[in-house]
Order: structure tokens, then sequence, then C-alpha cells
């Protein structure tokens, strides 16, 4: 099942409308009082998490159910720069991007492939006959700033957000039992999932 | 969310109803700061009747705790319930907060 989709502004009254319906599905799920506080709090963590990792507040959020799981989901539009991009996966659970499918899924990947996998001097151009499912492109134009990455710029991120910059993912990380990322070029999707126990 | 303040010499306890959440922890740190407006005081959260705590409302915990700690004053909070306390325990603030 998969629910309406609510819209997000960053706004109090927005944000509470979602929580609140969040809140009514994971009853309607079957959830104990537990882990529909659990479920609300999962959402509203991600929802804060798109915000403290990435300055993003608006997007939409819907959820989708089956037998066993229930599944936030929060999609924006956004254009990640290297550091936002790998601040992303590293929430989550497998640490990678799950693109979608299809050919922008395949976009992704090879650019995700880019970004993390390769190292790349002063040559702005890299071509692309480095992985079976990405030989069907011919070239991709990077710029040295997404493909360079630099453990300054992360402990500086981390300075800049001040104590208590990771409690939110902490939330999410314990009582998600699933996190996924999609990142595709111009949206990206994190799925945060809960299972019936 | 509902508050409710009182004081009993120099310490002042807030006792805190429904969700401590993005949307009503602006309201529970505008208090705590009107609290330290005449003098250093020692602070009581109630917990008794919360239901819910998100990292938003952490944070304010946080900053009081880190202002007690400034002012040589203590912070208890009492009342937890099991999913507050299973939240504090994941963020790592049972070893932050002075929990009775």
């Amino acid at each position: 099942m998969k629910s309406d989709i609510f819209q997000l502004d960053g706004s109090a009254l927005l944000t509470e409308q979602a929580l609140d319906k969040v809140e009514k599905l994971a009853i309607y799920f079957g959830f104990d009082d537990k882990d529909v506080a659990f479920s609300r709090l999962l959402a509203e963590e991600g929802i804060n998490a798109l915000e403290s990792l990435l300055g993003i507040n608006k997007g939409s959020l819907w959820v989708e159910t089956t037998d066993k799981d229930f599944e936030v989901h929060l999609k924006a539009n956004a254009q990640l720069s290297t550091d936002q991009r790998e601040e992303l996966i590293d929430l989550s659970k497998a640490k990678r991007n799950t693109p979608k499918k299809g050919i922008l899924g395949r976009i992704s990947r090879l650019v995700d492939f880019i970004a993390t996998d390769m190292v790349v001097g002063e040559n702005p151009f890299i071509f692309s006959n480095m992985a079976d499912e990405m030989l069907s492109y011919s070239a991709i134009m990077a710029s040295p700033d997404m493909i360079y990455w630099s453990l300054q710029k992360t402990k500086r991120i981390e300075e800049e957000k001040g104590e208590g910059a990771d409690i939110e993912r902490s939330i999410i990380e314990k009582f998600a039992d699933d996190i996924v990322v999609s990142i595709a070029l111009k949206s990206i999707e994190i799925t945060i999932k809960k299972s019936k126990k | 969310m509902e508050i409710k303040r009182s004081v009993n010499g120099n310490t002042v306890t807030f006792a805190l109803s429904g969700r401590l959440d993005t949307i009503t922890s602006p309201q529970l740190s505008k208090e705590i700061e009107a609290a330290f407006e005449k003098e250093p005081v020692n602070l009581v959260f109630d917990f008794s009747a919360l239901d819910y705590i998100s990292s938003s409302g952490l944070r304010v915990l946080l900053s009081a705790q880190k202002k007690v700690n400034a002012l040589g004053t203590k912070m208890t909070v009492k009342g937890v319930n099991d999913t507050i306390k299973e939240i504090f325990e994941v963020t790592g603030f049972t070893g932050i907060l002075t929990i009775a």
C-alpha cells in the first residue's frame, strides 16, 4: 500500500501534519505503541537529517507498506556536492547509493563510480569503459571538485555542525531496520524501513 | 506539548506532557532561558507525562546541561518512560544527563 504524498516546506504546520499521518498509518499497520512512536521518530529524524546534512527542507513524504515492512519515503529535488553525497550515502545501511532502475539510475551509478572509486588528477575527462554497465557512455565531464575527496572538508563540516550533530543519525541508524539512499542526477530519495518483529 | 513550571527555592521544575519534538522544543528552550534570567538555578525535568522526544528535544536538554555545567548548578531528568529511555541510550544521553 502506498499512502498519499505529503508535501514538506520546512514549516511546522506541514511537518506536523505529515508526522501525524505517519503515526496514524503506523497504528493502522499494526505496530504497538512503542513502534508507533519510533515510526514517527524515524520520519521526523529523516526530515531533520535532510536539513542538517543537506540543508534541504522542501520535499515530499509518503509511506509504503507490505505485510512486514513499514517504509517512510522522503524525496527532494537536489543536486548534491561531493561532500553532501558522501554524507548522505553514509546514512544508508549498505553505505552505497542504490539508484532507481532505468537509464537515470545507470547514469547515477556511473557518477557514483566516478565520485567514489576513481582517483583523477588534472584531467577532468573520464572515459567510461571501466565497467561493463557503463560501456554505452562515451565520456563524462567531471569537475575536479566533484571527484576530490578531502578529509579536511569532512572535518570542517563536522565542526560547523557543532556538538550533537549526529543525534539524528544515531536515532535513524539504531531504530531503522534498513535505510536506503537513492541519489539521481537531480533528486534524492531516502527510504527508512521499520519491520514488524 | 504542555509545560508546567514550578519553582522551589533555586530549583525550577518543568513538568512536560505530550511530545518534545521539532515543533515544540523551541517553546521549552524559551522557558529554560527565562528560568536563568535572574539567577543560576537548578533544573528538574519531570517527564512522567512525556510520550516522545526527538533530536530537537535532545538538543534543548544538551544545551540546558551545558548551561548548568557552566554555572555550577545541577540538572536532573526524572520520570522517563521506556521509549525515551531507549532514545537516551541510543544517543549517548544516559552518559550526559543525570536521570533519576
